[in-house]
């Protein structure tokens, strides 16, 4: 009798989480196996519970590609920044005076059937503005008909990036959103534009700028009742883990969309996004970092697959110059001949990370595009060589005894290298890296801060003489060579010209180098230049820049990341292999350019 | 003339009455008493967690880009991105921020989130906080329910074999961390053996509303956050409940209930409620607790609860989103010790009989 209750009572426990499942499941296996639901996860903007459905809010549950749609989407080209895929625009031109015109889609419409016309492009300018991220010399918009808008440039200015910086302009129905803008706005922004000397109408600029200000902010915390599209999703809920998005009946372009749904899902780790992978459930996911067994594991789940392509950032290892010994140059040189850059990627990040080759400040992978032949021959590899090292501090007279080497004051040289809990490539490379300059003489221990904002605080104070940072951001290569001789340096561009600075400055670089092979060299001047420039001339000051940052180091670059995405092919397939330009936008552009097929 | 006396009963009566109102003057003042102690509590620790909070190193703004780019978002981007928590980012001295926090406290309100874009830190904290209610109040119910039966059992038969079986129980559970029993949850019953989902709170194919696909999937998603946070706590109440019994067990008046020849069941309910009256006080507590939630388990699992909320908030260096959620599990826990000690007087005789 006993037995046999007992039997009864185990046999229900073992029942009843799969009768939960199978009621929780609802429809999903079904539409599932024909490739209905496209699962993922949206790395930069984890699903936040409680922020409204709204792209201005920092937090904003709408999901970019997906049921928030710019003009254009970046094609990362590592020459053309302006290079884009259309997404709301169909098409564009630069008019003569630097003004661009757009043609939207003929046939857009917002996911409650009304048109998407001019006047939703002209508010979501002008909200733009309000938010602060407006192109940078745009002075307004005109509308020239139901599906065409021209964007003017402020008299007198250039921008090289206004074409890119246009078509990333967020596109919200002036339907929800336009009762937010008072009907002066753009009397307002005009006047918040003004920059001349007249002491009246800069004060009613600046009055102008706090209108707009508090302005964003009300925008900013707007929260719309429901999702109204223009992309090809449309979000139907979200609970804090998940986010449904169904198809937009209305999206002008609705047979190249497979998913009939789309599930985003939160996350909060990495681990995380392993797990889901391992378990085969997400059909697309973003690069994360992983060690190898994770890789391997990951990799034999049926169906999955990984897509690469560059990653326009690479780690490195940066000084504060105003520490010694740190400021001498053939300090810096020496500990780049002791680090092999080869075993420490592959014990920091051997899953994502390709060994710099060059040091030059920009990624190895664009570097051919902007360097000749001869100009990367002529750079210095800073191979693996203990002995050149040894070398070169002898010349700066420092002294090796009893295994160790000496400050030229005599003092005993250590050092610390600094890093981020959470960041396990950085803690595991710097470890590495500890290991080897300790090896050769310098006794070096990693140091690692609690969380990424303490490490960013404590930099910024000049807390750290040697620490990892992200550099060769891209695809411009002008953000690259700001990440070095930019604001953490000093350097803040003002308008046309550049200034020197000491607030914000831990690098402490030199602001001129004197190099033999090119002569004297304003890194922060020809750095902030860069972004005017085109053609011969931009490679020409790329060609100066890589050489400066060849030769004075003032970081070593260890490893640059690669773009490792993971899909899976058991519900969908047609993946945008060997275009490394469109792996870098989010699946949504996939889609809209025709990839992503179900199976 | 001697005035005639009340009757007896009557006189009673108005003595019964008035001991009453003694009493009744005596709780209330008492009640008082606490109430204004937690406000002055309430007020200390918000002011403590505001400068605490204020003096972490970390600026929003930048962790906010560095972020994004650490994610491999382009610099333009990142900026465009960034800018809009500018805004929200105080700029007044500390001193006359700490003013307008406590002005808008007093008006129960708990300001403005800086990484939500001005979306209401109250908004915020009481989405999340239903969710470490179901996690964590199932949880601590469920290791209490099991601990203390399992306590119990373990004292009456300490020397069998299921005694030491039940210890070693305990004592093993308790002794691994929070985080390590989520994790260990995690991989083997939704990666290895993928039985249950996780990375949400319920499958978001379904309608939510009273339908059956919806409390199942509830259930399912919640399965394993509780019983990570049951197991883990299971050995505490356990070993907790084991030794009142045996030092209950010791009492005279188990002994005279003995000796009386009362039922082995009835003495076990004697056993039971005396044993239980110490662990009454921190189960008060754990309810109070649970509002910090179960910070590991929650982000082990995804699960969005206030630890969940919490963490995020410092990684952002959210200022008035971190104050407003250690506020509410600071003013959680100071109000269930208050009710922890106000019905502690009602179920429990001795301390009743002091009080009056």
């Amino acid at each position: 009798m006993h037995t046999s209750l007992w039997k009864k009572a185990l046999a229900l426990g073992a029942v009843a989480p799969m009768l939960l499942a199978a009621c929780s499941s609802g429809g999903k296996a079904a539409s599932a196996s024909n490739g209905g639901i496209f699962t993922t996860v949206n790395e930069a903007h984890p699903i936040t519970a409680g922020a409204p459905m709204n792209p201005f809010n920092a937090s904003g549950n709408t999901f970019d590609s997906y049921d928030q749609l710019e003009l254009g989407y970046s094609a990362f080209s590592p020459t053309n920044p302006n290079a884009s895929f259309p997404a709301l625009a169909a098409s564009w031109s630069l008019g003569a005076n630097g003004s661009l015109t757009v043609h939207l889609q003929p046939k857009a419409r917002w996911s409650n059937g009304a048109p998407v016309t001019a006047r939703d492009v002209k508010d979501s300018v002008a909200i733009a503005f309000t938010q602060g991220t407006q192109p940078s010399n745009l002075a307004s918009v005109t509308i020239l008909g139901q599906k065409e808008i021209r964007f003017n440039t402020i008299p007198g200015t250039t921008n090289q990036l206004f074409t890119a910086e246009v078509l990333a302009t967020t596109v919200v129905p002036a339907s929800v959103y336009g009762k937010e803008l008072p009907s002066n706005i753009w009397s307002t922004i005009t006047a918040s534009t003004y920059t001349g000397s007249n002491p009246a109408r800069a004060a009613a600029a600046r009055k102008a700028q706090a209108t707009l200000t508090a302005l964003g902010k009300k925008i900013a915390a707007f929260a719309p009742a429901k999702d109204v599209s223009a992309g090809p999703f449309v979000l139907v809920r979200l609970n804090p883990g998940e986010a449904l998005l169904t198809a937009n009946p209305y999206f002008w372009a609705r047979s190249k969309i497979a998913p009939k749904e789309v599930v985003m899902r939160n996350y909060t780790g990495n681990q995380q996004i392993w797990n889901y992978l391992i378990a085969g459930q997400l059909d697309a996911a973003p690069y994360t970092a992983m060690p190898t067994n994770v890789l391997d594991e990951i990799l034999r789940t049926a169906g999955n697959k990984e897509l690469k392509s560059p990653a326009y950032v690479a780690a490195s290892l940066a000084f504060d110059e105003k520490d010694y010994p740190y400021g001498l140059t053939a300090v810096r040189q020496a500990i780049a001949y002791v680090l092999n850059r080869k075993q420490i990627t592959k014990v920091g990040e051997s899953v994502s990370g390709q060994p710099v080759r060059y040091q030059t400040g920009i990624i190895d992978s664009i570097a051919p595009k902007w360097l000749s032949h001869q100009e990367l021959a002529s750079l210095n590899p800073y191979s693996l060589d203990p002995a050149k090292a040894a070398a070169l501090l002898k010349s700066a007279h420092f002294t090796k005894r009893g295994g160790q080497w000496y400050l030229p004051s005599g003092k005993p040289w250590t050092m610390s290298i600094e890093s981020v809990s959470g960041f396990s490539d950085w803690i595991a490379a710097g470890k590495f890296m500890a290991s080897e300059l300790s090896s050769f003489g310098i006794p070096t221990t990693e140091s690692i801060a609690p969380d990424y904002a303490t490490y960013l605080a404590n930099l910024a104070k000049g807390d750290y003489p040697v620490a990892f940072w992200l550099t060769a951001l891209g695809p411009s290569v002008a953000d690259a060579y700001d990440r070095i001789w930019g604001p953490n340096d000093g350097f803040v561009a003002v308008g046309n010209t550049v200034q020197h600075h000491t607030a914000g400055n831990w690098m402490n670089t030199p602001t001129s180098y004197d190099l033999p092979s090119i002569g004297r060299v304003q890194p922060g001047t020809l750095t902030g230049e860069l972004t005017a420039l085109t053609g011969s001339a931009a490679k020409a000051a790329v060609a100066k820049l890589a050489a400066a940052d060849n030769a004075e180091l003032p970081v070593i670059g260890l490893w640059d990341y690669v773009n490792v995405q993971f899909v899976n092919d058991k519900h969908f397939t047609d993946w945008p292999v060997g275009k490394p330009g469109l792996l870098n936008d989010p699946a949504g552009v996939w889609m809209m350019q025709g990839y992503v097929h179900a199976k | 003339m001697v005035p005639a006396s009340p009757p007896i009963a009557a006189q009673s009566t108005g003595r019964g009455a008035g001991a009453r109102r003694r009493r009744l003057k005596g709780v209330a003042r008492r009640l008082g008493a606490r109430i204004v102690a937690a406000l002055v509590m309430i007020w200390a620790v918000a002011t403590l967690t505001f400068f605490l909070v204020h003096a972490l190193p970390g600026n929003p703004v930048q962790v906010q880009y560095e972020t994004l780019i650490s994610h491999g978002v382009p610099p333009a981007q990142a900026l465009k991105e960034t800018r809009i928590i500018y805004g929200f980012v105080s700029h007044e001295p500390v001193v006359s921020q700490y003013g307008s926090y406590l002005w808008q406290l007093i008006h129960l309100n708990l300001g403005k989130s800086i990484s939500y874009s001005g979306v209401s830190v109250s908004h915020l904290v009481l989405s999340a906080a239903p969710w470490t209610v179901i996690l964590v109040l199932s949880g601590v119910l469920v290791s209490f329910l099991l601990g203390v039966l399992a306590g119990a059992v373990a004292a009456v038969r300490r020397t069998s074999k299921l005694g030491d079986l039940l210890s070693v129980s305990g004592s093993l559970l308790h002794g691994i961390p929070q985080f390590v029993m989520a994790v260990l949850l995690a991989y083997v019953f939704t990666t290895l053996l993928p039985v249950f989902p996780f990375g949400a709170p319920y499958n978001i194919t379904v309608t939510p509303g009273w339908n059956l696909g919806y409390i199942g999937s509830l259930v399912t998603h919640a399965v394993l956050p509780v019983f990570a946070y049951a197991l883990s706590s299971y050995g505490g109440w356990m070993l907790s409940m084991k030794s009142s019994v045996v030092s209950v067990l010791g009492d005279d008046f188990v002994l005279a209930a003995e000796l009386r020849g009362l039922k082995p069941l009835t003495q076990l309910r004697y056993v039971a409620r005396n044993a239980l009256l110490p662990l009454f006080t921190v189960l008060a507590l754990s309810i109070g607790f649970m509002f910090g939630g179960s910070i590991f388990i929650e982000d082990v699992f995804d699960y969005p609860g206030l630890g969940h909320l919490l963490l995020a908030s410092i990684s952002a260096r959210d200022y008035p989103l971190m104050s407003g959620t250690f506020l509410l599990i600071t003013v959680a826990v100071i109000l269930s010790n208050l009710l922890a000690d106000l019905l502690y007087t009602l179920i429990d005789p001795r301390v009743r009989g002091q009080a009056s």
